[in-house]
C-alpha cells in the first residue's frame, strides 16, 4: 500500500465539544498506518495549542499534553495558521506545541498536495 | 470480562477486554495479577517497562500502540531495549496490548 | 487537482469565511445541509471558483432557488456524487 498524504485540519476548541478530541483519536490511529501526515490549526483550533491548560479542573485529559506526543508517532509536519494564532493573541513562541506558521497560501498548497483531508 | 479477584478477596473491576475500569486502582501488586490473566511473569526488565508506559500515560493521557512504544523505550531506555523483538520477548504476541494492560492504562485505541 | 470544499452549518463566520481564503482557482464550493442557508449572502468568490448548492436542501428548508445569473448552480443528489467525484479531493469544512 503506498502512502497518502492525509491532512488534518483541527478547528475547533479544545473542551467545548469532543470534536479536538476526535481528530486527535484520527491523526493517532492513520499515524499507526504509516501514513504521511499533515495536522493544521485553524481557526479556534489554535486554542488546542494553548500553553498551560489545566483540564484537570473540569475532569478532562489534557488534550495539548497529547499533542506533545505526536513526535513519538512519527507526526512532525505540525502547522498552524498564523492569521487564526493572531487574531487571538497567541504567538507562534507561546504554544505548548511547536508548530509551523502559515498564511492562507501555505495552507492551500498543504490542502492541494494531500491525498484526503479531514477538517473538524 | 469479570473483576479480577485478588488472593484476600478483594475484587478489582476490569473491562470487558481485561483492562482496569478504574485507572486508580492500580498498584504493584494489581499489576502482578493482571500479568498474570495474560500469562506474564513480572521480571525487572518487565517493571522497568511498565514504569515507563505509566510515567507516558501521566504527561500524554495516552496509551500507545506499538510503534509509539518502541520509540519510547528508546528514549527512556535505549536502544537495546527499543526494539520489537526485545518487547516480544516480554510481552508475547502484542507487547503494546499486553504492558498497557499490566500498567493499568486503557486499551490503546489504535491497536489490533 | 483541485478540491471540492463542502460547507455543511449556517454559521458563515467560521467555515465559509476560512475555506474562502484557501481556496485555488478550479476549487469548487458546494453547500449542503444548514450550509444553504448561506446561499442568499455568499460573498465575493476567489477567480476561478465554481459554486454549487444542493437542491433538496433548500427545498426541504423553502428557501428560493437561486434564479437566472445567480453565480450559483443547483445540484441533485446525483449532481453531487457526480461533483465529489470530478474533484481530486473534498474538505467539510463542518
Amino acid at each position: 500500500m503506498t502512502p497518502k498524504t492525509l491532512t488534518f485540519i483541527a478547528r475547533s476548541t479544545p473542551y467545548g465539544n469532543g470534536r479536538a478530541k476526535a481528530l486527535l483519536d484520527m491523526v493517532l490511529s492513520a499515524a499507526v498506518f504509516d501514513q504521511t501526515i499533515n495536522l493544521l490549526f485553524m481557526d479556534d483550533g489554535v486554542w488546542q495549542l494553548a500553553r498551560n491548560q489545566q483540564p484537570a479542573t473540569i475532569d478532562a485529559k489534557d488534550l495539548s499534553a497529547a499533542l506533545g506526543a505526536l513526535p513519538l508517532y512519527d507526526v512532525n509536519n505540525v502547522y498552524v495558521e498564523a492569521r487564526a494564532l493572531d487574531e487571538r493573541g497567541l504567538t507562534p513562541q507561546a504554544l505548548a506545541v511547536d508548530a509551523k506558521p502559515c498564511d492562507d497560501t501555505e495552507i492551500a498548497a498543504l490542502i492541494a498536495g494531500s491525498d484526503q483531508v479531514f477538517a473538524l | 470480562m469479570s473483576d479480577l479477584v485478588l488472593p484476600d478477596h478483594r475484587r478489582i473491576p476490569l473491562d470487558r477486554d481485561g483492562y482496569l475500569r478504574n485507572l486508580d486502582d492500580w498498584n504493584p501488586e494489581v499489576a502482578e495479577h493482571l500479568a498474570q490473566t495474560v500469562s506474564v511473569s513480572m521480571t525487572p526488565a518487565h517493571w522497568e517497562v511498565v514504569e515507563v508506559l505509566r510515567d507516558f500515560y501521566r504527561e500524554s493521557g495516552l496509551s500507545p500502540a506499538m510503534r509509539p512504544l518502541v520509540k519510547l523505550v528508546t528514549r527512556e531506555l535505549g536502544t537495546d531495549k527499543g526494539r520489537s523483538i526485545y518487547l516480544m520477548k516480554l510481552f508475547p504476541g502484542n507487547p503494546a496490548l499486553l504492558a498497557s494492560k499490566i500498567a493499568g492504562l486503557p486499551r490503546p485505541t489504535n491497536c489490533f | 487537482m483541485s478540491t471540492l470544499h463542502i460547507i455543511n452549518k449556517a454559521n458563515a463566520s467560521q467555515g465559509l469565511s476560512s475555506c474562502l481564503r484557501v481556496m485555488l482557482p478550479g476549487d469548487g464550493l458546494l453547500l449542503i445541509e444548514d450550509g444553504v442557508y448561506l446561499a442568499a449572502q455568499l460573498p465575493a468568490l476567489p477567480e476561478a471558483v465554481r459554486a454549487h448548492v444542493l437542491q433538496e436542501d433548500l427545498q426541504a428548508r423553502g428557501i428560493a432557488l437561486p434564479g437566472e445569473g445567480s453565480a450559483l448552480f443547483t445540484v441533485d443528489y446525483a449532481g453531487f456524487v457526480a461533483l465529489v467525484c470530478a474533484y481530486a479531493r473534498s474538505v467539510s469544512w463542518s
